[in-house]
């Protein structure tokens, strides 16, 4: 109980207070450290640090890493925060007023000083440049943490990332900026003038390698051991971690599964594809602990097999397996179609291809209007889609407007596997152009 | 009492500080907790109140003390507060002289502990001489004070002067005064914690010259006792005199610091009756805040209170001078004090004490004097929102707009950090330090002809008063080549001689396109300079149009040139192009007065505008060229000799930096980051003198190495890795610390990335390429893509890969934006281009090693 709510907080917290960090995104973050305990020691060091890394790589648990500890090294005085923190993401603060605001809102909070919500953009904008005179005055610093740092970046006015980099550039002010992205060409696309006000430090975030597998530091088998591990140690235990001996129980388990051939077999075949970046392992291990949480006792090897299984991302298939028997055949009739060289079928078309198969003496014969159901059924799943977007309102003419269909020819052959009872025919006419009459009947 | 102080207060005009503090003297004073107070500055506002017997007192004790004294010459009675900034270490320097030595001689940078004299120059009191209007300043006891100087001044009421003026400091070692070697006089050193003399020669191993930086006795490194306080000083010196007991009185100074005085800036001086009253606000010691002395506080140390009080002019003792600490050495004499950060006693904060506040008060300091010439506008601080007209929003609370936001505990310091004020840095830090991107106030190496063109054109602007009409000044030049730095030095320069008198005054406002919320806000900050009154963007557009349609004799035009420097002008085109076409257009108005500076990065701005618009604004164009590599050397050569290093960066190194600078942009922001991350690089070598040096140490460097791993492995040691141990232990960041450098800020990191792609996304990269190769189009379906693989996979007998992975794979790959993939829900029929060269791709994949035949295949 105690050990699945450890482990739950551990794997879902987001600012990654848990979690062990693997040997590159510790050098990582001590290169991030060195750099933003000089800029608070320093007046006058300020700096602007860029982390690059595909998604998830680890950059945010870097940042948040580092920044709890600068909290935890200088703000010892409750009261006064030596460091504060503002943290923006570009998915949520696209807009300038609506970053600014929050600045000035985190700002606000971190020192203490009334916020007012309706000041306007030139407002907000002032009061940054006042705040960060008066944070100097007083020997503190900020940091600005900016996470999908291209969304700022965008081609237009780049108002929000030039007001901070020109901040920066006033005399002694003591503050940084940390941006973390994943296009590797982000320096590029800021705006000449913002570019040039930033200071072209970075680091790169790389992912796991696949040759470094077996890594006993960084390889996946490894980190998925680490990410379930229990603590063990007996004396300085927090009153609600669980006790030793089912910690250690629980351990070597793991450890004993994580030998398992096949489980490593499949988790190379994860990372060969790409799906092995820590994030998926996190992923992987939450789900492996929700489902030890089913049974009491230790994690056993079924969990952590079922939870890789699950990672594959087969969810097309799935959709497409759970449908119904005149839906299947609406959306084989669209792949022939497509596979005979039409790039867009309409509604009519599929009709007309859907009643080829009237004479083939099998049980799914349809009307019509049951046909065009299956069609919107089939437009709502997503598995059919229209080439333009106006169509979905103009509901006169849905016949005849264009869809193109979603999946591919190898997932729905493998959703027909998948599915219990599925009709040959619906097999032999995915399969082939040319489908023989005949040969039902004996089947 | 007080009602009529407050009176009096309030009809001097000799009042130079904001108009709150006022109020506020009384109740702070009263209320105000006092951690380690060794004075009851309570009642100091009674003993303002009787100033009769106080004064009648102090004067008394005053003279019959000062009877039995000899005259002596007048030092240091005048003493502006401040003096102009030299550069140089921070050696404490006094004047070494006897009595009759000439006083302006002051040796440079010895440290002679020779006592200067305060002489007192008796004469009975003589009548209060006011000799302007605007600094009053009164003789009392022979010194003459003014608004602005610091202060002695008494609050005991058993005041008993010893007088003591004559204090020769002797070196602690050998007793003496003087100690000659040959004809020379050695130097007496100042201790800077116990304020101790020392003789260069007496102390063990004996110094050559006087130390740069603080220098601390022996005595005190060892642990000695607390700072020069009366106490401690006295005592030891009476005992190991031993026969030569002479009664050694205290200094001004010591007594200060023992509790015995308190020091204090004039803030205000006025007469009332027969009396004269002055306003002073206090320092406070060390000892007396909240955290108590340090080991990081100087002895000289004081800090600014906001709490002031009134007193009579009897109660100043002698003055004293408080200077910041890189002055500490232009004010010879005892009496000098450093103070750098002010202390609020009510919430326990420090704050460090601004220059630069002061240019923001001039700034509205302008408009003030303004309404003193009959102006209509109104000038008020913009903060309050007054008399009519909606009340405006301002953020961060009634607080910060008051500007009483220094008493929050969330802004100011509890404590200085010593990391503050740890002084003595290697030369390599300071290095850093002084290459770092800040806009401080210094003169712009390599633009003197740039320099001299804007000053002509402001002060024709200037000079010409209501004959200013069309003034429009275009600079342009790359981002980082100094614009917006030359334009706001040259208008520092020309401030200074308005404040001098040289020029008629004028009015400078600053607009940056990119601070405005929308093109049209630029009228109200125009607007708000102008008046100081906030209106929206079209009233104040009106407003403005208004104001500048009056005619020369207009009731509502300006009385003073106005220069208006727009920067990112570029930003403010809008599709009318409006807004630019009235700041331009305004200059031509008659009795306008108005100057625009408007600074951009194109030089062809105004081509690309409306031609009414550019007739006006392409008339006189500044271009500022991208820097070469010789001015690039030169800027960095002068940062680092103005703060003293000039010996950390080798030569070539410098030369390096410059050229590759140089070659891209000429950027100057560039090139300072540049050598500041190579200092930092040395910096690291100089700290782990271990094998594991990474390949900053090899020197030339070829071009940037293909699948470069990303942890860098140890480089045997050889020749390079030998010169390089030289270096990195005496520090010097020579060309290979800059090479090291511009490899890691500027080297393109697709090669990396593309190396440690998983094993699906390299088999996508290489169909992609084989893809676009074979149809010749730059672009490629991902089904096409996906059937190269197919066929790729079944020739290789690899696994074939399946149509939903091959999905997400080209969507991560977009996302790191290797490729350029449409949107995932496309699936297969997304459309894949590739971002970087086809080359580096080829040179990838062909080095990779976890994929074994795909260096045999034919890419």
């Amino acid at each position: 109980m105690q050990a699945q709510r450890l482990l739950r907080q551990r794997l879902l917290d987001p600012q990654g207070a848990g979690m062990a960090l693997r040997p590159e995104l510790k050098a990582a973050r001590a290169k991030l450290f060195k750099q933003l305990s000089t800029t608070v020691e320093r007046p006058g060091a300020n700096t602007s640090y860029l982390i690059i890394g595909a998604r998830g790589t680890g950059k945010s648990l870097v940042a948040e890493r580092t920044v709890a500890e600068l909290d935890a090294k200088y703000n010892t005085n409750p009261d006064s925060p030596v460091v504060g923190v503002v943290r923006l993401n570009g998915l949520v603060h696209s807009a300038d007023r609506v970053a600014l605001r929050e600045i000035a809102r985190q700002l606000c909070a971190a020192f203490r000083v009334s916020f007012s919500r309706a000041a306007s953009l030139g407002n907000n904008l002032d009061f940054l440049r006042d705040m960060l005179k008066e944070l100097r005055k007083g020997h503190k610093s900020v940091v600005f943490v900016l996470d999908e740092f291209d969304l700022f970046a965008k081609p237009v006015k780049q108002t929000v990332l030039y007001n901070l980099l020109d901040a920066l550039q006033a005399s002694n002010i003591q503050a940084a900026v940390v941006g973390l992205s994943a296009r590797f060409d982000v320096m590029e696309i800021m705006e000449k003038r913002v570019k040039s006000r930033f200071s072209h430090r970075r680091d790169i975030v790389l992912e796991l390698d696949a040759a470094g597998f077996d890594h006993p530091g960084s390889g996946v088998p490894s980190l998925l051991a680490a990410m379930l591990a229990l603590p063990e140690e007996e004396q300085g235990a927090s009153p609600d971690a669980p006790c030793t001996t089912f910690a250690k129980a629980w351990n070597s388990s793991v450890r004993a599964a994580l030998q398992d051939a096949t489980l490593l077999a499949e988790l190379r075949l994860l990372c060969d594809k790409g799906l092995g970046t820590p994030a998926d392992l996190a992923q992987i291990a939450l789900a492996a602990v929700m489902r030890a949480g089913r049974e009491p006792g230790p994690l056993q090897l079924p969990c952590l097999t079922a939870a890789v299984a699950a990672a594959q991302h087969r969810s097309q298939v799935d959709a497409t397996a759970s449908l119904g028997i005149l839906e299947l055949f609406v959306l084989v009739a669209a792949l022939r179609l497509h596979r005979r060289g039409y790039e867009r079928v309409n509604f009519e078309l599929l009709w007309a291809e859907y009643a080829k198969t009237a004479g083939m003496h099998h049980a799914d014969v349809y009307s019509k209007p049951a046909a065009a159901r299956a069609f919107q059924r089939l437009l709502d799943a997503s598995l059919l889609f229209f080439t333009d977007a106006r169509s979905e309102r103009r509901s006169g003419l849905w016949e005849f407007s264009g869809v193109v269909a979603r999946v591919e020819e190898p997932e729905v052959a493998q959703a027909l596997q998948q599915r219990g009872q599925c009709p040959p025919l619906l097999k032999n006419w995915l399969a082939k152009d040319i489908v023989h009459v005949g040969s039902y009947a004996n089947e | 009492m007080d009602n009529q102080q407050a009176n009096a207060e309030e009809a001097s005009t000799s009042d130079s500080t904001p108009s709150k503090k006022r109020r506020e003297k009384v109740a702070l004073s009263a209320r105000r907790p006092r951690a380690k107070a060794t004075l009851n500055f309570g009642s100091d506002a009674e003993k303002g109140s009787e100033p009769a017997s106080q004064g009648a007192q102090a004067g008394a004790s005053v003279n019959d003390v000062a009877a039995e004294m000899n005259a002596r010459t007048d030092e240091a009675a005048e003493q502006p507060l401040q003096q102009t900034a030299t550069k140089g270490t921070r050696v404490r320097q006094r004047a070494q002289g006897k009595r009759t030595s000439p006083k302006p001689q002051l040796q440079p940078r010895t440290r002679a502990a020779t006592q200067q004299l305060e002489s007192q120059q008796l004469r009975p009191r003589p009548a209060p001489a006011i000799t302007a209007p605007a600094t009053p300043a009164k003789p009392v006891d022979g010194h003459t004070y003014r608004v602005g100087d610091c202060a002695f001044v008494i609050t005991d009421e058993n005041w008993e002067d010893d007088g003591i003026d004559e204090e020769e400091q002797v070196c602690e070692v050998c007793l003496k005064t003087d100690k000659k070697r040959g004809r020379r006089l050695i130097d007496l050193l100042e201790c800077d914690r116990c304020l101790c003399g020392y003789h260069l020669d007496c102390l063990d191993p004996p110094l050559a010259s006087v130390p740069d930086g603080d220098w601390r006795c022996p005595r005190c490194k060892a642990g000695g006792a607390a700072v020069a306080t009366a106490e401690a000083g006295v005592p030891q010196r009476v005992g190991r005199r031993g026969a030569q007991q002479r009664p050694r009185g205290q200094t001004d100074r010591q007594k200060f610091l023992a509790g015995k005085l308190e020091l204090g800036r004039i803030e205000a001086l006025w007469r009332q009756g027969k009396e004269t009253f002055f306003r002073c606000r206090w320092y406070c010691r060390p000892e007396d805040t909240m955290e108590g002395r340090q080991d990081h506080h100087t002895a000289r140390e004081v800090f600014l209170q906001e709490v002031t009080d009134v007193n009579d002019v009897q109660t100043l003792l002698r003055p004293a001078t408080v200077c910041a600490p890189s002055q500490l050495q232009d004010h010879p004499g005892d009496s000098v004090f450093v103070c750098d950060h002010m202390y609020h006693a009510g919430c326990a904060v420090f704050k460090a004490l601004d220059d630069s506040d002061d240019g923001d008060v001039a700034d509205i300091s302008d408009d003030d004097s303004e309404a003193d010439e009959g102006d209509t506008f109104k000038p008020v601080r913009a903060s309050r929102g007054h008399g009519g007209g909606r009340r405006r929003c301002l953020q961060g609370g009634e607080e910060w707009a008051s500007g009483r936001r220094k008493e929050t505990l969330g802004l100011g310091a509890a404590g200085i950090p010593a990391s503050i004020r740890a002084r003595d840095r290697t030369p390599l830090e300071t290095a850093r330090a002084a290459l770092a991107l800040r806009s401080g106030p210094g003169v712009m190496p390599c633009r003197e002809t740039e320099r001299a063109d804007i000053a002509r054109f402001v002060e024709e602007a200037v000079a010409a008063g209501e004959d200013c009409l069309g003034q429009c000044l275009y600079v342009a030049g790359v981002p980082g080549t100094g614009k917006t730095a030359t334009v706001q030095e040259v208008m520092r320069q020309l401030r200074a001689r308005m404040d001098e008198g040289d020029l008629p005054a004028f009015r400078f406002v600053e607009i940056n396109a990119l601070r405005l919320p929308s093109p049209q806000h630029a009228y109200v900050q125009l607007y708000r300079a102008l008046t100081g009154k906030h209106a929206s963007p079209a009233t104040a557009a009106e407003q403005l149009e208004a104001m500048y349609s009056g005619g020369a004799h207009g009731s509502s035009a300006p009385k003073r040139v106005t220069v208006v420097l727009v920067d990112e002008m570029d930003l403010l085109i809008t599709k009318k192009q409006q807004v630019l076409y009235n700041l331009c257009e305004w200059p031509t108005r008659a009795g306008a007065r108005l100057a625009v500076i408007g600074i951009a990065n194109t030089l062809d701005l105004p081509e690309r505008l409306m031609p009414r618009v550019a007739s006006r604004l392409g008339g006189r164009r500044v271009v500022f060229q991208p820097y070469k590599r010789d001015q690039l050397k030169k800027i960095i050569e002068q940062r680092l000799s103005d703060a003293g290093v000039a010996s950390v960066f080798h030569e070539n190194a410098i030369k390096y930096a410059a050229g590759k600078v140089a070659a891209v942009s000429g950027d100057a922001r560039r090139v300072l980051e540049l050598c500041r991350k190579a200092a930092e690089i040395a910096e690291e070598e100089q700290q782990q003198p271990s094998a594991d040096v990474p390949c900053a140490a090899s020197t030339a460097a070829g071009p940037a190495d293909g699948a470069a791993a990303p942890s860098t492995p140890p480089k045997s040691p050889g020749a390079a890795a030998a010169a390089g141990d030289e270096h990195r232990r005496t520090g010097v960041v020579v060309m290979g610390h800059v090479d090291a450098a511009i490899r890691e800020m500027f080297r393109a990191v697709h090669m990396q990335l593309l190396s440690n792609a998983c094993r699906l996304e390299k088999i996508l990269l290489a169909a992609l390429v084989m893809e676009t190769r074979a149809t010749g189009r730059s672009d490629a379906v991902l089904r096409g893509v996906f059937t190269r693989m197919d066929q790729l996979c079944a020739a290789r007998q690899e696994a074939l890969p399946y149509c939903g992975d091959v999905i997400s794979a080209a969507v991560r790959l977009g996302a790191k934006r290797l490729v350029l993939a449409g949107p995932g829900a496309h699936r297969l029929s997304m459309r894949l281009a590739l971002n970087v060269s086809t080359d580096d791709v080829v040179t990838a994949l062909k080095a990779d090693t976890s994929i074994e035949w795909m260096s045999q295949t034919n890419l």
